[in-house]
């Protein structure tokens, strides 16, 4: 059923909508989901799409008379009847994340985030969540065109969460992307619970110590970004000696990380890292994980 | 299924206008009665005119383009 403001809309646009696109009966029947408002000089004043039920009204290309009409109830749309106004794109994005949030796949993480992690980051996850699903998108598509648009959905979401949240939104970010949360959070809880069998708060407690680091340090982890370098990689490895780990892993999206990680390994495969041993390397499609160990005599 | 109103970029201002709302000299938008006022966005900032992307009821909660505005505005729509 169309709302009260489409159809006083509608009413009032009938000789427009008989003269420009030639439809009788776009009031009856499930004929619109999508009214598009467009202020474009070159344009008709109505347009409408059948099969997408799209129905676009040109406010500059109106008669004055029946534009006067219409945008005070447009104004009523949203004041009284609790119409949201977006902006094309807004809406996509909105549509994305909810679509996004909601599949199943993410059901489990969620429920993780919401009953675990601290309050305070349970909004961080759930774009880091977002932009992951971007991340998944991305590698289901071959279309060149799609994948640019995804790209900058990717790009742009992610200086988002980093102009909200800093360097912690910008490591979350990544831990997401890279499946922190199953392979490492949900385990670390669960060892915290085993740990702390009887007193729940505890083992809570214990397990948001480790969050904390992990998120806010990257104890054992490096994210390689397209200015870093194999010696830029080496020197954050070290630099995270610090925290007593006997590993680290080094993750790359995209051709130029996985080169410059492939390069870090190789010299330390060819003898030139006196700190390091390669484990393992993963590469899969456009992802990189390069596991490496911290030689026995050189651990602190 | 929801009937969705959308506006154009190019429409901007007039949507911006129907709202009586207009754009000063720094690019922020202000209310057209007292331009003095700024209008605040959804996250409680000020917010310029290339920012500006949705209106929802509730003392009239003017959307930002951001993920983080749209995250605060998908929890709006969902706890309706």
């Amino acid at each position: 059923m169309l709302p009260t403001w489409l159809k006083e809309v509608l009413e009032i646009l009938k000789p427009e909508i008989k003269t420009t696109i030639k439809i009788e009966n776009l009031h009856v029947g499930d004929k619109i989901v999508n009214v598009n408002i467009d202020s474009n000089q070159t344009k008709n004043s109505l347009e409408y799409k059948p099969d997408q039920k799209f129905l676009t009204i040109n406010l500059p290309a109106l008669p004055p008379e029946i534009r006067k009409q219409i945008e005070p109830i447009l104004k009523k749309a949203v004041d009284v009847e609790d119409q949201t106004l977006l902006e094309q794109s807004t809406e996509a994005l909105l549509e994305d994340f909810v679509k996004k949030e909601n599949l199943p796949e993410n059901k489990e993480t969620l429920n993780f985030i919401s009953q675990n992690v601290p309050t305070d980051d349970v909004d961080i996850w759930r774009k880091a969540l977002y932009i992951r699903g971007c991340f998944d998108e991305l590698k289901e598509t071959t279309d060149e065109d799609i994948k640019k648009a995804i790209g900058y959905k990717i790009k742009r979401s992610k200086h988002d969460v980093i102009s909200a949240y800093g360097k912690k939104g910008n490591n979350i970010a990544n831990l997401c992307t890279a499946n922190y949360i199953k392979t490492w959070l949900m385990p670390l809880y669960k060892n915290s619970c085993e740990l702390y069998p009887m007193d729940i708060n505890k083992a809570k407690e214990s397990f948001e110590r480790i969050y904390q680091k992990i998120t806010e340090e990257l104890p054992f982890t490096i994210f390689v970004a397209g200015e870093m370098n194999k010696e830029k990689i080496n020197a954050e490895a070290k630099n995270r000696l610090k925290y007593g780990m006997d590993f680290f892993n080094i993750h790359g999206i995209g051709r130029q990380n996985i080169k410059t990680i492939t390069a870090f390994a190789n010299d330390i495969k060819s003898g030139n890292n006196p700190i390091f041993e390669v484990e393992k390397i993963d590469e899969e499609g456009n992802v990189i994980l390069l596991v490496v160990n911290v030689k026995i005599d050189k651990k602190l | 299924m929801n009937l969705k109103l959308t506006f154009s970029k190019l429409a901007k201002k007039d949507i911006l206008n129907i709202f009586d709302k207009t754009v000063n000299a720094d690019g922020c938008v202000v209310e057209k009665k007292d331009p003095s006022q700024k209008v605040l966005a959804i996250d409680g900032n000020e917010l310029n005119y290339d920012e500006f992307a949705g209106i929802k009821k509730g003392s009239e909660i003017f959307i930002k383009s951001d993920l983080n505005s749209i995250v605060k505005l998908a929890d709006i729509l969902s706890s309706r």
